[in-house]
């Protein structure tokens, strides 16, 4: 594997070439997706967008077949995200945290799905070598063939395949984020106990609706997807017992995703509007729909026409008993 | 012409830092677009493009752009402060994404090259990317500010990175997004 690995990228220096079917550019990107999901390591990395950088430190094992994850905010105000298993925690500046468990993640996490079938709608390149933070790297392109969704320039640790540095690159070529690793440590030691929950202020729990509750008789349909979007299952949550129940209904590509989320709003005021940090793109919209008003909004990693042209086919309705 | 053509040169390929490039942008004077502007075209025909010469009047209208941005505009707060974006990096982007597709938008005027930002079609699809973001753009946006949207908006940044973590295969890349997004909504 590494040699052939090898051999590819000395053979490949200049000229771009494409590689068909199951190509080793292929091999390469579920190599990556396994890589980031079953190693041990910790690292630090410069997260960037605009003008905007921070620094940031992460750690990830596999104890007991579930992966553990610690993302710290190093520069600026502390915020940590912390992966245990099934359940994610977001300690916030202000010192709460917000606590996100699953059910259960569904028959498959889809590392399984990047290794099966990566949609057609892009084209994977290897790209020649490189070097991020001391370590020899293999750069890959990975360019969307149609405008629906944002090519991605990836540099893949040669030992352990592991995600280094990566771009968001659109349409135009310009780079919307960039992660680049500083250090990486491939053999750390790392217990439960450095996953363990910081401690918060103020908690709270984005937990699942009841099967009771009327919301749930409602199903978001989109009208449009692009190419290669599949939709996964839909999920209610809210965030205290006196607030509507927010649904949500992820989309995923293999690689770009985004999530729909449809509340149900009275007659109050509300934000619509269009808003955009790094690749990250945002938009809410009233819908008028026969069981009453709703506050759809998009969030995602496309195009903001993608987000749109979703955004603009999305219904809600009722289930029939 | 304020620099050596070097810097130029990398410019023009994207090659330059993004420090560098803010500095070009800044400092850019009309022989430097003269200069810039044959390049483009000796590449251009070298590559076999459909040429497109940077016009004339492209330092002034970059000056309109710049002038038009100082302006506060508002923005949607429902997300956090996370929209909030640097004005030179904007200024940036616009004029990056304003060459590429500047065929396409011939008149003059800061119009075409705001416009242009939201142009996606795939002109330059891989070349050596120089880092900026665009401002965001809110046409059509109705903005009613809400005292409760905020937290609205963090918990729904959350459940998409925990959705995207687990079904982009790019591992903490999600998580990554999230936690700048939530250190930089604190801020405001």
């Amino acid at each position: 594997m590494m040699l052939r690995a090898l051999a590819l990228s000395l053979s490949l220096c200049s000229p771009l070439v494409a590689l068909a079917e199951a190509s080793p550019a292929h091999d390469q990107l579920q190599a990556m997706a396994e890589a980031n999901r079953s190693l041990n390591y910790t690292g630090r990395f410069l997260y960037q967008f605009g003008a905007e950088i921070s620094t940031m430190e992460v750690s990830h094992a596999l104890i007991d077949g579930r992966q553990y994850q610690r993302l710290t905010h190093l520069d600026g105000r502390l915020v940590e995200v912390i992966r245990r298993g099934y359940e994610v925690l977001c300690l916030h500046p202000d010192r709460s945290l917000t606590r996100l468990s699953s059910k259960q993640m569904g028959p498959l996490a889809l590392g399984d799905r990047l290794a099966s079938d990566l949609p057609e709608q892009y084209n994977i390149l290897i790209d020649g070598d490189g070097r991020v933070a001391g370590r020899t790297t293999t750069r890959m392109r990975v360019a969307p063939l149609d405008t629906h969704r944002y090519g991605y320039r990836l540099w893949l640790d040669q030992e352990s395949r592991l995600l280094l540095k990566s771009e968001v690159v659109d349409g135009s070529g310009v780079a919307l984020e960039r992660v680049e690793f500083v250090t990486l440590n491939l053999s750390p030691q790392l217990g439960l106990d450095h996953f363990a929950v910081p401690e918060a202020r103020h908690e709270k729990a984005l937990a699942p609706v009841p099967d009771s509750h009327p919301s749930l008789t409602l199903t978001v349909t989109p009208e449009w997807l692009p190419a290669g979007f599949r939709a996964m299952e839909q999920d209610w949550r809210q965030a205290t017992t006196d607030r509507a129940p927010v649904a949500a209904r992820g989309f995923s590509d293999g690689l770009a995703a985004f999530t729909v989320f449809v509340e149900a709003i009275g007659e109050n005021s509300v934000e619509e509007g269009v808003s955009r940090v790094g690749p990250t793109v945002a938009v809410s919209r009233r819908l008028a729909a026969p069981s009453g008003v709703y506050l759809v909004t998009l969030v995602g990693e496309v195009p903001q026409s993608t987000a749109l042209r979703v955004i603009e086919g999305i219904s809600v309705r009722e289930n029939q008993p | 012409m304020n620099r050596d053509l070097e810097t130029l040169s990398a410019f023009l390929d994207g090659e330059t830092s993004e420090l560098e490039t803010r500095r070009v942008m800044r400092d850019i004077d009309n022989a430097d677009l003269d200069a810039l502007s044959r390049w483009q075209l000796a590449r251009d025909v070298m590559h076999k493009q459909s040429t497109m010469s940077v016009p004339a009047g492209f330092n002034a209208s970059l000056s309109a752009a710049l002038a038009a941005e100082q302006a506060p505009s508002r923005r949607p707060a429902w997300l956090g402060s996370v929209s909030r974006l640097a004005v030179a990096a904007s200024v940036a982007a616009a004029t990056v994404v304003g060459w590429q597709s500047w065929d396409a938008t011939q008149s003059s005027g800061a119009a075409p090259v705001m416009a242009s930002a939201q142009d996606s079609r795939m002109s330059r699809p891989f070349a050596e990317a120089s880092l900026v973001s665009r401002s965001f753009t809110a046409n059509n946006a109705v903005v009613t500010p809400a005292a409760q949207v905020q937290p609205r908006g963090n918990d729904m940044l959350l459940r998409h990175s925990e959705f995207a973590a687990r079904n982009s295969g790019q591992g903490m890349m999600p998580f990554a997004r999230l936690v700048s997004m939530d250190a930089r909504s604190g801020a405001r």
